[in-house]
């Protein structure tokens, strides 16, 4: 699950197959030196290196750093927003193509693309009709306002 | 007058309301400290170095909560009161270092002992609460910390998994203080003072027991009560292979070498007491001990 999400933005070997690490429905990219401490030790661990990502029903809700990776390859798709749709992005609403300020690798009709605030990665999104529609929308499927959410039921 | 403003007059303290300024950490993981000064400035946020916590800063002014921000959600930042960026400092993690983390959520110091690693080296970090487990990931996860591995288990049972480590930092469950909470006083009494002593001891012992020869532990809690700190330092340096050495902090005064009729052993000075109406911060309590 976790490749074909990753295929959804690019074929490029973003993650080393050999130091990821599942637990339970998470994925952790583990160095070598925690990945044998945690193969070793008598008790499962909660989390262990790098959280990329977990299963939640039939999808995938990247981790943090994922998203970084996806958004520092050159071939992903993006769409660039300014600060305040930035923000209206990151409190869970969809991203009007008129707030589009810029695109890299001309996403189209269907297309899962990073929604990105200048170098930060605030999620990422599905086009659902052409950008060159300008009543369309982003349809957010993931933002790092998450946190904020998850906390909150915690 | 209150039960606790009356212990605290007799060892040299008082119960003054305190406005804490709001204090983050910058998190050099991700961003260097200057840009995201700058950053933060071209939104209208006034931060001002604090000259004793090495990456920390207080919010001088701000339109909004740092704590709901692109910066906070990107893990450039996290709030973290003054005093508690202290104990990983006195710890002083290195890259390489086998670190133990003893009560580690919500991971806010966890994510600081990765910062001082450079993410290089090894950190178990236990946290026995399940409920605390999900923040305590959350913060990791944000904060980018990618040498850790954590466990929702009992730090003291630790020692059947025969690890041993060269620093190990012990910010143990405790009473608190009344700075963050208008309502402490109505709430706490002194007789939870005995459950938490023996907590704190078994903590410690443990931690003892876990650590190499001339490892450094860490002892700290955000409490004023003796019992739950100078009584338990002076109690390890009577029973556990221990000395109790400077912590190199600035802030705050040494701990008390006695209280309420006990005379404590001498190096106990070297810990460092916190009283919020002198540091302006929450009260607090670090001691660093060298295992022999």
């Amino acid at each position: 699950m976790m490749w074909d999400f990753i295929e959804r933005f690019t074929n490029e070997n973003l993650v080393d197959e050999e130091s990821v690490f599942q637990l339970g429905e998470e994925w952790y990219s583990v160095p070598k030196s925690l990945f044998k401490l945690g193969k070793d030790l008598p008790r499962h661990p909660v989390f262990v290196g790098t959280f990329l990502g977990r299963k939640k029903n039939n999808y995938i809700v990247p981790g943090v750093a994922l998203l970084d990776l996806l958004a520092a390859s050159k071939k992903t798709k993006k769409v660039f927003v300014a600060d305040k749709a930035g923000w209206l992005f990151v409190c869970g609403k969809n991203v009007l193509h008129s707030s589009v300020q810029n695109v890299e690798n001309a996403p189209q009709k269907g297309d899962w693309v990073l929604v990105m605030q200048s170098e930060d990665c605030l999620g990422f999104g599905e086009v659902e009709t052409e950008l060159s529609d300008a009543k369309g929308a982003i349809k957010n499927l993931f933002d790092i306002g998450d946190f904020l959410r998850r906390e909150r039921k915690n | 007058m209150n039960a606790f403003e009356q212990r605290y007059r007799q060892i040299g303290g008082k119960i003054v309301p305190v406005v804490l300024k709001p204090a983050i950490r910058v998190n050099t993981l991700k961003i260097d400290e200057q840009q995201l000064a700058e950053r933060l400035a071209a939104k209208g946020v006034v931060l001002k170095k604090i000259p004793f916590a090495k990456h920390g800063y207080a919010v001088e002014s701000s339109k909004f909560s740092l704590g709901a921000s692109v910066e906070y959600l990107k893990g450039y930042l996290t709030p973290q009161e003054t005093a508690a960026q202290l104990p990983v400092q006195v710890l002083d993690p290195q890259p390489g270092d086998r670190v133990l983390d003893m009560a580690a959520a919500p991971g806010v110091k966890t994510s600081q002992i990765s910062q001082w690693m450079q993410n290089k080296g090894t950190i178990v970090a236990v946290e026995k609460n399940n409920r605390r487990v999900v923040g305590m990931k959350n913060n990791l996860e944000r904060l980018d910390a990618q040498n850790c591995i954590a466990f929702n288990t009992d730090a003291t049972k630790l020692k059947e998994w025969k690890l041993t480590f060269n620093k190990i930092l012990l910010d143990a469950p405790c009473m608190g203080n009344y700075v963050k909470d208008k309502d402490w006083l109505g709430k706490h009494t002194l007789n939870e003072l005995d459950r938490n002593t023996m907590t704190q001891k078994a903590l410690l012992a443990a931690a003892v027991s876990l650590c190499e020869k001339n490892g450094t532990i860490v002892y700290s809690t955000c409490s004023l009560e003796p019992e739950e700190n100078e009584f338990i330092i002076d109690w390890a340096l009577r029973t556990l292979p221990v000395r109790c050495v400077s912590t190199g902090l600035t802030i705050g005064k040494e701990g008390l070498t006695q209280a309420f009729g006990k005379r404590l052993t001498a190096d106990v000075k070297n810990t460092r007491r916190l009283w919020p109406h002198e540091t302006q911060t929450e009260g607090f309590f670090v001691a660093k001990l060298v295992r022999q």
